[in-house]
């Protein structure tokens, strides 16, 4: 059989065709906008004022990528309790991660008041969130358990060695190794889908589609 | 000369059914070909084509089409549409009790004479042989299989149907190129296959 020669059948494709065209005329067009009350026309252009900049900043560039903030979930805003021993304590919607320079002198640092002194520049904020969810850095306590899909199976606890890990899963989404230095092995903890947004201009990878970041009215990282 | 898609888009936006039409004339081929292709049913994919459009023109609003084509985003929606199939045909029930079918195995007035019971049967055979062999697949692997190589969707236009980046589609094509080829060695005593014979069934 070749697939690409098979055909919805052309009669039952025009009747098909004629019912959807019914169909869909009878559902209600969107936004008769020319009749809507004048009042209302200049309530709605003073609100998309208001909203404006965040439209026209869907994309943003971060110059410092330093310190990268990997959410948990795709909320900006949701805190965490800290279980181990501290009652009332929680954890922001993120944490951040960075690389230091090996070799840095903290003791000499040329810029005390740069909280970011010592740190590389991160070139792929995707891989480097990729790999705080891959070590479980971003499930403490199971925080983020409703984000894995049935039928995952979490690594065994144990030794880098006796470790087997789900096939694919020692790379990134883009297929960038997560671990390319030599000896090193994915832990295979869940990663989700990864999206660079910009927060406060700083990265923010946030677990979710290309739409995320216009979820949250933040913009999407310019590359 | 024709409108491209873009602009029927744009009148479809503005509630114009007949550029719906137009646009459902030119796309249902390839999205029934890739319905059957998710659910290797002829009666299935009749009426996944049926959501899969009620649900485009439902999110009608959520479209900016690129390069001219909705045809990505409508398989995009077509692939929900298959897996949520059971909501699809819950929410337009109305309209599917109305669905004519070309298959008269389903007790429907044949429409269409010109493909025979048979055709189809072996169509869906077909289909259902190519679905097993990918059946040690996870689903995003399997999408892609059966976008880029059953339907011959570029990597591209994969990703976008998928909702992801075109280095995701690569690398979930190369892990299921060689669960495939893997798989094709275990079966080499019985079948002898390998991993291009099995894209050249699947394409």
């Amino acid at each position: 059989m070749n697939l690409s020669e098979v055909t919805y059948p052309k009669d039952t494709k025009n009747r098909v065709q004629n019912l959807l065209v019914q169909e869909v005329r009878r559902t209600p067009k969107l936004f008769p906008r020319w009749r809507t009350p004048a009042m209302l026309t200049f309530a709605g252009l003073a609100l998309a004022g208001t909203t404006a900049a965040g439209v026209y900043v869907a994309l943003a560039p971060v110059e410092d990528k330093r310190d990268i903030r990997c959410y948990f979930h795709a909320d900006l805003t949701r805190t965490y309790p800290v279980l181990e021993g501290n009652p009332g304590v929680t954890t922001p919607a993120y944490i951040t991660t960075g690389t230091f320079i090996a070799g840095f002198d903290t003791k000499n640092n040329p810029n005390p008041d740069d909280k970011n002194a010592g740190m590389k520049q991160i070139n792929d904020p995707i891989n480097q969130c990729s790999k705080a969810w891959d070590l479980g850095s971003m499930n403490p306590g199971g925080i983020t358990d409703d984000l894995i899909p049935d039928g995952f199976v979490d690594p065994p606890q144990g030794p880098p060695a006796g470790r087997i890990v789900p096939e694919g899963a020692d790379m990134d989404q883009n297929g960038n190794p997560l671990w390319p230095e030599p000896g090193n092995q994915a832990w295979g903890h869940y990663v989700p889908f990864l999206t660079e947004c910009v927060v406060d201009n700083a990265v923010a990878v946030i677990p979710g589609g290309p739409e995320v970041c216009a979820r949250l009215g933040i913009p999407a990282l310019e590359k | 000369m024709a409108e491209n898609d873009e602009d029927l888009w744009r009148n479809c936006i503005a509630g114009d059914a007949d550029a719906f039409g137009v646009l459902f004339d030119r796309h249902a081929d390839a999205v029934f070909r890739y319905c059957l292709s998710r659910c290797g049913s002829w009666h299935d994919a009749e009426e996944l084509v049926s959501i899969t459009f009620l649900e485009a023109w439902r999110q009608r609003n959520s479209l900016r089409p690129e390069r001219d084509t909705v045809l990505p985003w409508l398989l995009g929606v077509a692939t929900n549409a298959n897996r949520n199939r059971a909501r699809g045909s819950r929410r337009h029930a109305n309209f599917l009790s109305r669905l004519p079918h070309s298959d008269p195995r389903h007790g429907e007035h044949e429409a269409d004479h010109a493909e025979s019971v048979a055709s189809r049967l072996d169509a869906e055979r077909a289909v259902r042989e190519l679905l097993d062999t990918t059946a040690g697949l996870n689903d995003g692997e399997r999408d892609v299989v059966v976008l880029c190589l059953m339907n011959g969707i570029g990597q591209e236009e994969a990703a976008k149907a998928l909702g992801v980046r075109t280095g995701t589609v690569k690398s979930r094509l190369h892990r299921a190129r060689a669960k495939l080829a893997a798989m094709n060695r275990a079966l080499e005593p019985v079948e002898q296959l390998d991993t291009k014979i099995v894209e050249a069934r699947l394409s």
